[in-house]
């Protein structure tokens, strides 16, 4: 909870000093993907937090390494 | 898009500490044992044509990046997809340095403070050089770089009274086979880890060096690492060695002269964190200057806070442990070819004969 606690912070920081003077400027695609990747990342660190597996690409890339080379 | 330079002192310089990076905390002793410099110098010899074809790259089409050397070889869609595997590379090669780095913090020196939290000040450091731009971080590293040498020639030369020789024996005692396979193993981490510095070379101001630029780079990093692995070595021994997770710290903790200098291995802690965030920043910033090729964006600087948290959060779900960790560099070996190897050697080969094309275009 201490994490999601922390980070929350974080990304309050960045959502107000970095994202908002990027809303009001002219870059509106930005704006979107930055919106998108900001939102994943705060949701997959608020799982973490809470302690939820999440689909870790090590164990795709794994599986695809097995498939080729072993 | 960018107007940015740097010289190629500050290139080749950022490629040594890049390939220093995290390879001083997580070098693998366990396969060639006694033998793990031999095979260190192989890779080294192995790394050779490969950066001499990074370099061919660069030196052929020196106004472009990879991204846009891609999109131009290879037309939009089959470019685009290509980017973005090399984008996702590079997010994930910066999200691995993040997870060794907190690793190697939690193990040695804070095992109750939680990997989140060193993983935070570390990926916001790394954000915050990015988003001043690739020359604060060229200039910061050629500040920092003396120290690492110094810290690393430091402990080598105090670490004599404590070395044994015979600790490097015996010599190929299980042949050359486990000597060739870790060698191979350390050309995909870290010499071939210098693909990123495609999407990077472009802005040195001295055109067409970029071959000499990517060798002088590897081969400073190799020695340095040849140095470390050296004295890890002779200080420690086997089966010591194999026994300690990050076997630079436990050799370096045993150096002491009389009995006023000890301690120095909080010194090689320093060196190993901050060749670490060297490498996640390049990281970060090839992954960002992706996106923008990707997408069209202007600047990468408006993504850097977006791909730096994503970064962060990647890391905390990569590894279950720490040993993990250690295993997945088998696994990594494997994954890296293509974006290492298969990629840049296509480029090469497609770029040779875009050139020939356009020079028969000029004879007619």
């Amino acid at each position: 909870m201490l994490m999601i606690f922390i980070y929350f912070f974080v990304f309050l920081f960045f959502l107000i000093f970095d994202f908002m003077p990027l809303l009001h400027s002219k870059y509106k695609g930005v704006a979107i993907f930055y919106s998108c990747i900001f939102s994943l990342s705060f949701i997959m660190i608020v799982l973490t937090g809470l302690s939820v597996n999440i689909p870790n690409p090590n164990d795709f890339i794994e599986n695809i390494v097995n498939l080729f080379i072993r | 898009m960018r107007n940015e330079k740097i010289s190629a002192s500050q290139a080749y310089f950022l490629i040594m500490t890049y390939v220093i990076g995290t390879s001083l905390s997580i070098t693998d002793y366990s396969v060639a044992l006694e033998n793990t410099w031999l095979s260190m110098l192989i890779a080294l010899i192995y790394a050779t044509p490969l950066v001499i074809i990074y370099g061919s790259i660069m030196n052929k089409f020196p106004d472009m990046e990879l991204f846009q050397i891609m999109e131009f070889l290879f037309g939009k869609i089959i470019g685009k997809v290509l980017s973005f595997l090399y984008t996702f590379y590079f997010l994930h090669l910066g999200s691995i340095s993040i997870r060794n780095i907190t690793e190697y913090i939690q193990v040695v020196s804070f095992p109750e403070t939680p990997q989140y939290f060193s993983a935070l000040f570390i990926g916001l450091l790394a954000i915050y050089v990015i988003k001043s731009g690739i020359e604060v971080l060229t200039r910061v590293n050629k500040f920092l770089f003396p120290l690492l040498i110094a810290v690393t020639i430091l402990t080598f030369i105090m670490g004599i009274p404590k070395s044994n020789l015979s600790n490097l024996l015996p010599f190929l005692y299980y042949g050359w086979k486990p000597v060739l396979e870790d060698s191979f193993t350390h050309l995909a981490f870290p010499f071939a880890e210098t693909v990123v510095f495609l999407s990077l070379l472009n802005i040195v101001s001295e055109k067409k060096k970029s071959s000499k630029i990517f060798l002088l780079g590897i081969y400073g990093g190799g020695i340095i690492l040849l140095n470390v692995i050296i004295r890890n070595i002779v200080i420690l021994g086997f089966p010591n060695l194999a026994a300690s997770t990050f076997p630079s710290y436990y050799a370096v903790s045993l150096v002491d002269v009389g009995t006023f200098i000890r301690g120095i291995e909080l010194i090689v802690s320093i060196n190993i964190i901050v060749a670490g965030f060297i490498k996640i920043s390049v990281c970060l910033y090839g992954a960002c200057l992706g996106i923008c090729r990707i997408f069209s964006f202007d600047d990468y600087k408006w993504i850097t806070v977006p791909m730096g948290l994503l970064m962060i959060a990647l890391s905390f779900i990569l590894y279950e442990n720490t040993m993990h960790m250690f295993e997945w560099v088998n696994v990594y070996k494997f994954y890296a070819i293509p974006f290492q190897i298969v990629f840049p050697l296509i480029i090469f080969i497609f770029g040779f004969f875009r050139k020939d094309k356009s020079k028969s275009k000029d004879s007619q």
